[in-house]
Order: structure tokens, then sequence, then C-alpha cells
């Protein structure tokens, strides 16, 4: 299967955890300098907080896209948490920090939360029934 | 403090919260997780057999297919045979009819 094939097999899943690992590259090397949401909200020591949300950001990204295409939920679900917290943190700085100016980032990246913190709930419920489910069966 | 320092906090917590809700699901949940993933094998498995099936099935179907279409093939080549067994014979015939006509043609004169 070409790329394309995997790429078609779960496209949204693969690019919310690419953008997280681009975002959180960048946020990791340039710093606060990636959003003015965040220089804002975070005064005096937002440079150090986007290097480390920055580095969340990514390794969240990187291990959900690795579970992803290894089809393994138990490395999957942590990355996607990570990237949650990224998403849920950008988010809120975004909007704290540029007011009406930062709706249109912290609209995405809000939805992305709900929709990431949706997915891994998901994701953990049928992990619990199927558990529960082996208990009585075994 | 007032409400921007509020929510900076809030996100703050946000993500310290999903760090320690990553670290539930590798910690806590790592065996219920491992045992869907076991089950998604497994379904991934019964998709898979259920392919082979289908695909033997159309295999069984299109040899049944070509041995029909063999047959056929058969059957015409008999007839193609026997048409040009009369053709041969009607062709025959002719040049006879002609040798004759040309015979009568010539003693007639």
């Amino acid at each position: 299967m070409g790329w394309r094939g995997l790429l078609s097999w779960n496209p949204f899943g693969t690019m919310i955890a690419v953008a997280a690992i681009v975002l959180g590259a960048l946020g990791m090397i340039i710093g606060d300098g990636v959003s003015q949401g965040m220089t804002n909200s975070l005064a005096g020591h937002a440079n150090v907080i986007a290097h480390l949300w920055g580095a969340m950001f990514a390794v969240g990204g990187l291990v959900n896209l690795y579970g992803l295409y290894a089809r393994r939920l138990v490395i999957e679900v942590p990355g996607l948490y990570l990237i949650t917290g990224g998403y849920a943190f950008y988010c809120l700085t975004v909007i704290t920090g540029l007011q009406t100016q930062g709706l249109a980032a912290g609209t995405i990246s809000g939805a992305l939360t709900i929709g990431c913190v949706l997915k891994a709930h998901a994701i953990m419920n049928r992990a619990r029934h199927v558990a529960q489910e082996g208990g009585e069966a075994a | 403090m007032n409400t921007a320092d509020i929510i900076v906090s809030i996100a703050q917590v946000a993500a310290g919260g999903t760090i320690v809700q990553a670290m539930v699901a590798v910690f806590r949940r790592r065996s219920e997780l491992r045992q869907l993933d076991r089950q998604s094998d497994s379904v991934a498995v019964d998709t898979a057999d259920q392919v082979v099936t289908m695909l033997r099935r159309e295999l069984m179907e299109s040899r049944e297919e070509l041995a029909d279409v063999k047959q056929d093939r058969a059957n015409l080549q008999r007839q193609v045979g026997t048409l040009s067994e009369h053709v041969s014979k009607v062709s025959a015939d002719l040049a006879v009819a002609r040798a004759d006509l040309d015979r009568f043609r010539s003693s007639s004169t």
C-alpha cells in the first residue's frame, strides 16, 4: 500500500498528529515566537513554557502517529492525551492572549481538543468494556 | 489575579492533567488496552478470513465459467468442421456441374 492508501485509512487522525508534530517542533525550537497569544498571556516566562509545550506536543504527535500505524492502542492513547493537552493549552492561551483576534485559532484548536478527548474517552470505554466481558467470559 | 491569569492557570492544569491521563493510560490501563488491541487483531484476522473465502468462491466460479467456455469452444469447432466439410462437398458439386455445363455447351454448338 502506498502512502496515499495509508493516509486514506485514517486521514483526520493522521493529520491531527502531523499538525501536532509540526507545531510542537516549531514551539520546541523557536519558543514563544511561534504564538503571539502565548507571548501575551504568559508574560514573563512564555519562552520556557512554549519550549515545554512544544516538546510535549511533538512527543504526543509522534507517539500517537506511531501507535496509529502500528495499530497499538497502548501507544496511541497516551499520545492522544498529550495532543489533547497541547491543543487545550494552545486554545486557552491564544484566546487569552489575543482576545477576539485569537478566536479563529482558538476555535480550531478547541474543536480538536474536544475531538481528541472524545476519541480517547471512546477508546478507554471500549477497553473497559472488553476487559469486563473478557473477565466474565474467563 | 485577573481573568487572564485564571484562564492561563486552567490551561496549565489542563496540559498537566492530560500528561497525568497519559501516564494513567500507560501504567494503570495497559492490560485493558492490550486486550482491546488483541481483539482488534482478531477482528482483522476474521476480516482477512472472510476476504479469503470470498476470493476462493470467486475463483471456483470463474473456473466453472472457464470450463463452460471451453465446452462452447469445442462445440463451435465441431460446427466449423462440419460446415467446412459441407462447403468442400458443395464446391466439388459445383465443379462437377460446371464441367457438365461446359460439356453440354460444347456439344450443342
